[in-house]
């Protein structure tokens, strides 16, 4: 894995934790009092921590170990959960969020304050100070940042000599430093002409090529003074730091485990008689059952050591830990191999443990053992060592992790393949076409089939592109929460529907839309508490999220229980602002006139707000929704509250179309409109004021001729029958007349390059089988136009 | 080449001769089925496929005001115009042509009936007169209501 990917993977998965800050964050305002959330943030920003100093970025670690201090005095019940708290944690977050995805240069100066206000809100003396690199605040030396076995000591025994002694560095890099892993290797080159390196954390070998963090540690043998080695090793351009220590006893670094070894299951935990008796003493052993787990991380994990922790976290939550293996103290910064084991005493029943460290991510097998005593545990390790035998005690529990099947996939790479089956349909289409010419029965029946496989090729692409609205969703909470605060009002946001899935391009797209409509529904549509109770309402208002199929649609509501839109308001506004006449508007409908906002040069705020007048009108809004093919409604009602409806297609590949034929020219209808197919004669259609209808089925439906709209000529001579597609948008129906009706096809929508804004009343173009092109209608635009 | 030199795609409009830089122009096609759009400006002429791809094409012709005439030298040229692939129908495709920027004098304001925003200069090689385009200048939102409106007159007029 290459430094981008790794990088990658690191911003993915620190967004991941982010999300869990930023929604913890909003439950605890809600319920200061639940430890459990303060203990979810705490892991958060711990693991944040963890995997940014893993990574180098200081400035991440450093804002992540201040957030944890305060978290973890709130977690002691040292001081209480307060909105100043909150809000720091909050601008905390916020600075986490820039750093994480623009990189640890966004932000300088900005970051001292986030630090000092959240210090600050702790009263400041109980807040540890931090240490300028942050990455160890233990002491060097007892975190074993190097680890030695008993061959490993038993070999570095042998190299001393009664002059030499061996030596514990520390480095630390410049911050900036660009090529680590280089400037380690010239470290320990440079440190192997005067000394016998015994070992390093990353390893020594190869360390050119290994992940080299901002701090690495070397170990070795030496005559020389430690003042001389640092002086030697700081003369390399990029270290910022050395730090020296003497080891007394070598076996003071000693740890009980072979990071290579994979016979470590014989000696799992190498427990003895004084950490049992330890053990007994500290922990009360009888108040739950004792577990041995032995975790086995996914082969492509990167981060061993902090998913050993988060095992470790986690199993510390649900019980109190005995031993590990490797040790559990500063299990972050150990040498963690693919196989670990912690043993540990809960009260919970090994399913309910099961389910708690499977929810962490890239663990592939877990193995539960309950352990009668720890004596016995002692005794059977023994036994094992002695044989080389594996025996297993009391009942095991197995399960293969259904996490490591899931895979992250660049965006890119799915629209390539997208494209891929739509180049395949158009040319399936193609050979249908020449199959229909020349009548080969043979090939006609074989295209069937192949076009059942392409037909599930391209359900199964579009579904991997599918994205649960709750990416979208999510950031409402924090969004609402700061509007209310900032415009004090009081408002509950609630959400349903979030797992409603879309195309990812449309969800892309879709964020900026309703953060306007969501802002314009907090500033303006719902009032302030006072008003709110003059009006008899509840003080508290609410906004209501909601996202639901609809055919081959996503409806996505945005609902508050403000004061709705006042049409005499706007009727004044878009007249003094030249939008409509006087006389124009004296003809609208209260509907038309509420649609009035959406037009350009139209924004209704009489005093500009910091929230909701940045100079993007809803005019913005409309067109953004409807380049995505969608629609946008209102509903409103004065002293009740307002409506937005956006109406989104599922997808924007490829759509059922419905060909038809207007003055030799095809065009596409989207199938999913099409009610039914009608042939109506003369008689059969109505003038009802000066507009033509037709009867089905009791309701009268509008005739919209297509020539007419698509500026053809019309009739010579009217046709004795005449073909209507009675297609249907939301609960109106129309009837369009056509030339001639072809049939159904699967067609690839292609987006038209727009040069004259003159392409109006149709949706996009499609590549026929013959290689011509025909246009794709849009319903709504012809039916509202 | 001397420092500078640039090539040209020099075609045909009117009996006029006009130039577009090389770099810009992707490739030169013969005159295929249009498939005209509803309600659009009078110089866009429709859509094309291109090998797969759908490319909006305008009429230079219409464009600037020459009489419309198709034959078998009419030709599409593809051009890339803000990012974007657009073909532009032109009377005829004459060769390619190397000009020194020093034989390029700045554009006069009317010329043809064209004006001045969209030509980037003249180049003068010989007795020849070429007229530079700017193609980003061709479909400006100015430029558009500027020509919708000349249209209007034109249409006024007769």
């Amino acid at each position: 894995m290459d430094t981008d990917e790794l990088k990658e993977l690191y911003a993915t998965e620190s967004r991941e934790h982010l999300e869990i800050l930023n929604t913890s964050l909003l439950d605890l305002e809600s319920n200061p009092n639940n430890l459990e959330i303060i203990k979810e943030l705490f892991r958060a920003a711990h693991t944040l921590k963890g995997m940014a100093g893993t990574m180098g970025f200081e400035k991440v670690s450093n804002l992540t170990h201040v957030m944890e201090n305060i978290l973890d005095r709130l977690r002691n019940q040292e001081m209480n959960v307060n909105t100043e708290i909150i809000n720091r944690l909050f601008e905390a977050v916020d600075t986490l969020e820039i750093l994480i995805n623009e990189g640890e240069d966004a932000v300088a100066g900005e970051l001292a304050d986030v630090i000092d206000n959240l210090k600050g809100c702790a009263s400041g003396d109980c807040i540890d100070e931090i240490e300028s690199t942050s990455q160890e605040t233990v002491a060097l030396g007892t975190d074993y940042s190097v680890g030695l076995n008993a061959a490993e000591i038993e070999a570095a025994q042998e190299l001393l000599t009664e002059e030499s002694v061996p030596l514990l560095l520390k480095v630390t890099l410049e911050e900036d430093c660009a090529f680590r892993s280089l400037r380690a290797k010239m470290v320990s080159d440079e440190l192997a002409e005067y000394s016998e390196l015994l070992k390093g954390n990353p390893p020594l070998e190869n360390i050119e090529d290994a992940e080299v963090g901002q701090v690495f540690h070397i170990l070795l043998i030496t005559e020389m003074l430690p003042e001389d080695i640092a002086e030697l090793v700081v003369g390399i351009s990029e270290i910022k730091e050395v730090e020296t220590e003497v080891i007394d006893s070598l076996a003071d670094l000693s740890i009980e485990f072979e990071s290579e070894s994979t016979g470590v299951e014989d000696f799992a935990l190498n427990l003895d008689d004084q950490e049992i008796a330890q053990a007994k003493e500290e922990i009360d052993l009888e108040a739950g059952t004792i577990y041995l787990l032995k975790v086995t991380l996914d082969d492509g994990c990167v981060f061993e050591s902090l998913r050993a922790k988060m095992v470790r976290d986690e199993l510390d939550e649900l019980g109190e830990l005995i031993k590990g293996n490797p040790a559990l103290e500063n299990i972050e910064n150990a040498e963690v191999a693919k196989e670990f084991y912690i043993l540990f005493v809960s009260e919970a029943d090994s399913d309910s443990i099961l389910e708690a460290i499977e929810r962490i991510s890239e663990i592939e097998d877990l193995d539960l053992k309950r352990i009668e005593s720890l004596a016995q545990l002692k005794e059977e390790e023994q036994q094992k060592k002695a044989q080389q035998q594996k025996k297993s005690t009391g009942s095991s529990i197995s399960r293969k992790l259904k996490s490591s099947s899931t895979i992250r996939v660049d965006v890119e790479r799915l629209d390539d393949l997208m494209n891929l089956v739509a180049e395949l349909v158009i040319k399936r289409t193609q050979v249908e076409s020449v199959g229909e010419s020349y009548e080969l029965d043979e090939l006609n029946k074989q295209l069937k089939s192949l076009g059942k496989v392409t037909t599930e090729l391209q359900d199964s692409v579009m579904k991997m592109r599918m994205v649960p609205i709750n990416i979208v969703f999510n950031r409402f909470p924090r969004m609402i929460r700061d509007l209310a605060q900032e415009l004090n009002k009081e408002i509950n946001l609630e959400i349903e529907g979030e797992e409603t899935e879309l195309d990812r391009t449309i969800i892309d797209e879709i964020g900026d839309p309703l953060v306007h409509i969501i802002r314009n529904a907090v500033d303006h549509g719902i009032e302030s508490p006072e008003e709110r109770k003059k009006a008899g309402k509840d003080p508290v208002g609410t906004v209501k999220m909601s996202a639901f199929h609809e055919g081959n649609n996503v409806i996505i509501e945005i609902k508050d229980d403000g004061g709705g839109i006042n049409p005499e308001y706007i009727k004044q506004e878009a007249v003094s602002k030249g939008v409509v006449t006087r006389e124009e508007a004296e003809n609208l409908s209260d509907q038309e006139i509420i649609n009035l906002i959406f037009s350009s040069g139209f924004s209704t705020t009489e005093e500009v707000s910091d929230v909701s007048g940045r100079g993007v009108g809803m005019d913005v809004v409309k067109n953004k929704i409807e380049s995505l093919s969608g629609s946008v409604d209102i509903y409103s009602q004065v002293g009740v509250g307002s409506t937005f409806t956006i109406k989104l297609p599922l997808t924007l590949a490829i759509i059922q179309g419905f060909l038809i034929e207007v003055v030799e020219q095809k065009y596409v209808l989207p199938l999913d409109t099409i009610q039914e197919i009608v042939k109506v004669t003369e008689e059969d259609i109505k003038t009802i004021r000066q507009e033509e209808v037709i009867q089905r089925r009791g309701t009268v439906v509008p005739l919209i001729s297509l020539r007419e709209e698509l500026n053809k000529p019309s009739y010579e001579q009217k046709p004795e029958q005449i073909s209507v597609v009675v297609v249907r948008i939301g609960e109106e129906s129309y009837g369009l007349i056509v030339d001639s009706i072809i049939g159904q096809q699967e067609v690839v929508i292609k987006r038209i390059n727009d040069l004259s804004d003159g392409v109006e009343k149709i949706a996009g173009a499609t590549i026929l089988g013959d290689g011509s092109v025909a246009l794709i209608i849009d319903i709504e635009e012809i039916t509202h136009g | 080449m001397s420092n500078g030199t640039q090539q040209l795609i020099v075609f045909n409009l009117g009996g006029e001769e006009f130039g577009v830089k090389i770099t810009k122009v992707q490739e030169i096609i013969r005159l295929q089925e249009i498939t005209k759009l509803p309600n659009s400006s009078d110089f866009m002429s429709g859509i094309i496929n291109l090998r797969g791809d759908i490319i909006s094409v305008i009429d230079l012709r219409k464009r600037f005001g020459v009489e419309e005439e198709d034959t078998k030298k009419t030709r599409i040229i593809i051009v890339e115009m803000d990012n974007q692939d657009v073909g532009l129908i032109v009377d005829s495709v004459s060769e390619v042509l190397r000009i020194d920027p020093n034989d390029i004098e700045d554009a006069p304001q009317k010329i043809a009936g064209i004006r001045g925003d969209y030509l980037k200069g003249i180049g003068k090689i010989d007795d020849r007169i070429i007229i530079l385009l700017a193609l980003d200048k061709l479909l400006t939102t100015e430029e558009k209501i500027e020509l919708e409106q000349v249209s209007e007159d034109v249409v006024i007029e007769e």
